[in-house]
């Protein structure tokens, strides 16, 4: 039936951008026990300022060039957010750790952070929607009796090409190492010298960056953009790591997939209303059922 | 801009009248509050925003001849969000404030919230937006609708369809709230009876952005016309996505679809799409002041929802200067008790009620995007 893999099509697109956003929550969350509810709101942040970019450059037609514009559009606030979630370690979660504070603290002053961001994206930049150039050339792709676009092409392609980038940066660097080792056990990682604070910097930094980047492909795919936009997927993205197992970065990207599907397939042949449902129930039954998530969790082994 | 040149322009032209005419200015110290909760955030505030301004130019234009009985009106607003929730909280904050008189709701679940708390509190209660039946179901005897009510963007959509562009396989989609719910159903139903086949109907949630499980159904379906009961988001997305799954069905759509922000949302994707509306500003005989005026304060066209809006705060005004005291009691018999003959004459038409606080009567106009804009098309 060929409807059934334009499903899957349409669950995996989702779902990638769950699995990347996802990435993000569990990084954090495997070093330093921090759901980072303000995860949610840099995935916005991003696509505002991937907005706000091409807007500059010169809307649809940009005078650079389509591909240096997009380049520009997803590279720029990427490292923008990367300094966004580096400013959030460095003003607000280190400072907390250094006082030893209850970890409830850090888990309120993230929402306090998503809020803030939300209410300055929408002083900023106002509260109606704004829509993205029309910047990607419509090209439509047939196969099997499924349809792609370009957008969504090239969403895919990014996300699975992130996803695979930090796998192998975290599996085969030294710096990789050192992050699995402080999220294994960061007392025993800074005997062997791994500087944690600063390994705890790069998680936010690379999450962020990457969360950015699926802000901006999705504002590129769906094609309008507002303050209210991270919410329910932040939501989501940590339901993916959750399920995934946290702390387990294969666990995320497999989780988000898995999550993204699972919304489709419900909306497809249950109701379209059930969709945000289906992804709370999936994080209530794993969270009853199986704390560990699918891949499993990296619990520290105490002496 | 607080200084820009029309408002410098209005401000002398308003000191100018006053001096003028002589007439007592409205004492600043004891206004009349009138409750205005509409989407100002979210997902439909464009629409929101519109029907404030539409609201601030009748506050304004009443205010600059003396306001009622002496009196300046004022508004007090509230950003309800299309949110039952958020409107019961504002909704609860008016009677607090003891507002006179609420113009409120473009959000059938909004209204429907406040409705309870409105009766509570003896408010007059204009709506100029939210279109539900179950709204004058509640039985408020001081609540009057200066726009349509019920289902009828519905059947007049099934007669568009069916007969006129003589279509047979039809599929609709709704967000489950209360009108646009009541909308899809009216639609099915004459559709039926008027011999077309239902192949798929569904439902999407508010706020959501990915529908492309629904558009893919669509396109199994092989209908040929879709029937979006949506709010401009949604709707806009909606169109978006099945040209991006190039799907070919046609989109028709309630009066949500006028407001610009769906065609921005939905970019090239919207052309051809149809929407069943109330008459707009620039169809209105009466409105050529109201357009004029609007334009140059808020220097863009009112667009669909504004003259309503309008209305709703100029009835008020006339009730409480027709029966000489801010007593919501006498007003509501007073509105009530207008007859044809004796109608106020609102920039959207005669305004007189039915018992249930319903206009008596009310034509639809037929819009379609051709070349990027909502051309008139019938009605």
């Amino acid at each position: 039936m060929d409807l059934v893999l334009q499903q899957v099509i349409n669950g995996l697109t989702m779902g990638a951008i769950y699995a990347i956003v996802g990435l993000g929550y569990t990084m954090v969350y495997g070093i330093i026990r921090l759901i980072n509810f303000a995860h949610g709101a840099v995935f916005m942040v991003g696509a505002y300022l991937g907005l706000t970019l091409l807007e500059v450059l010169g809307g649809a037609h940009p005078a650079i060039g389509i591909v240096p514009a997009l380049l520009i559009a997803l590279a720029l606030p990427a490292i923008a957010c990367a300094g966004l979630g580096f400013a959030m370690d460095a003003l607000v979660y280190r400072r907390l750790r250094a006082k030893r504070a209850h970890p409830l603290i850090p888990l309120i002053a993230a929402l306090g952070i998503s809020l803030m961001l939300e209410t300055a994206a929408m002083l900023v930049w106002g509260k109606e929607f704004k829509v993205y150039p029309a910047i990607l050339p419509v090209w439509h792709f047939h196969f099997a009796g499924a349809v792609m676009n370009s957008a969504q092409v090239m969403l895919l392609v990014i996300c699975f090409a992130m996803m695979i980038g930090l796998h192998l940066f975290v599996q085969h660097t030294r710096i990789g190492r050192a992050m699995r080792a402080a999220a294994l056990d960061p007392n025993a990682a800074r005997l062997v010298g791994v500087n944690v604070d600063q390994i705890i910097m790069l998680t936010f930094v690379i999450g962020s960056a990457l969360a950015a980047v699926a802000g901006v492909l999705v504002g590129l795919y769906y094609g309008s953009v507002n303050f209210r936009m991270g919410y329910v997927p932040g939501l989501k993205a940590f339901t993916a790591a959750v399920l995934g197992g946290v702390g387990n970065i294969p666990g995320a990207m497999i989780g988000g997939l898995i999550i993204g599907l699972l919304e489709t397939f419900g909306a497809a042949y249950i109701s379209g209303e059930w969709k945000d449902a289906i992804a709370f129930i999936i994080l209530i039954t794993v969270i009853v059922a199986r704390p560990t998530g699918l891949l499993g969790e990296r619990i520290a082994e105490r002496a | 801009m607080l200084l820009s040149v029309p408002r410098i322009a209005g401000a002398l032209a308003f000191i100018t009248v006053l001096a003028g005419t002589a007439m007592p200015a409205a004492r600043a110290a004891d206004p009349i509050l009138i409750g205005f909760s509409a989407p100002l955030t979210g997902d439909a505030a464009g629409s929101g925003q519109e029907s404030l301004n539409g609201a601030k130019l009748a506050v304004e234009q009443i205010n600059a001849k003396g306001g009622v009985l002496g009196r300046p009106l004022q508004l007090v607003q509230g950003d309800d969000r299309c949110d039952p929730k958020d409107a019961a909280i504002v909704a609860q904050k008016f009677v607090a404030q003891k507002v006179a008189a609420a113009a409120s709701h473009y959000c059938s679940g909004a209204a429907l919230a406040a409705i309870p708390i409105f009766r509570d509190a003896g408010t007059l209660y204009v709506d100029w937006g939210a279109v539900s039946s179950k709204i004058p179901g509640s039985g408020y005897d001081r609540l009057f609708i200066t726009i349509y009510n019920g289902a009828q963007p519905g059947v007049y959509a099934a007669d568009i369809a069916v007969k006129k562009l003589g279509m047979k396989k039809l599929a609709v989609v709704d967000d489950r709230t209360p009108a646009d719910a009541e909308f899809a159903t009216a639609f099915q139903k004459h559709a039926k009876e008027l011999g077309a086949e239902i192949v798929l109907s569904g439902h999407i949630t508010q706020g959501d952005k990915d529908f492309s499980a629904f558009v893919t159904q669509v396109k199994g379906s092989g209908a040929q016309m879709l029937f979006t009961g949506n709010y401009y988001a949604e709707a806009g997305l909606l169109n978006r996505q099945l040209r991006d799954q190039q799907v070919s069905a046609v989109t028709i759509c309630p009066d949500t679809c006028m407001d610009p922000q769906f065609l921005a949302i939905a970019g090239a994707a919207a052309e051809g799409a149809y929407s069943v509306t109330q008459p707009q500003a620039d169809e209105l005989p009466a409105a050529k002041d109201f357009v004029a005026a609007y334009q140059k304060e808020f220097g863009k066209p009112p667009g669909y929802i504004g003259p309503y809006s309008y209305d709703a705060i100029n009835v008020i005004a006339a009730a409480y200067a027709a029966v000489g005291k801010v007593d919501n009691e006498a007003a509501a018999k007073y509105l009530h008790g207008l007859t044809q003959e004796t109608a106020l004459k609102g920039i959207t038409g005669p305004l007189n009620w039915k018992t249930d606080g319903t206009l008596p009567s009310f034509t639809f106009s037929v819009y379609q995007v051709k070349d990027g804009k909502m051309q008139f098309v019938g009605h």
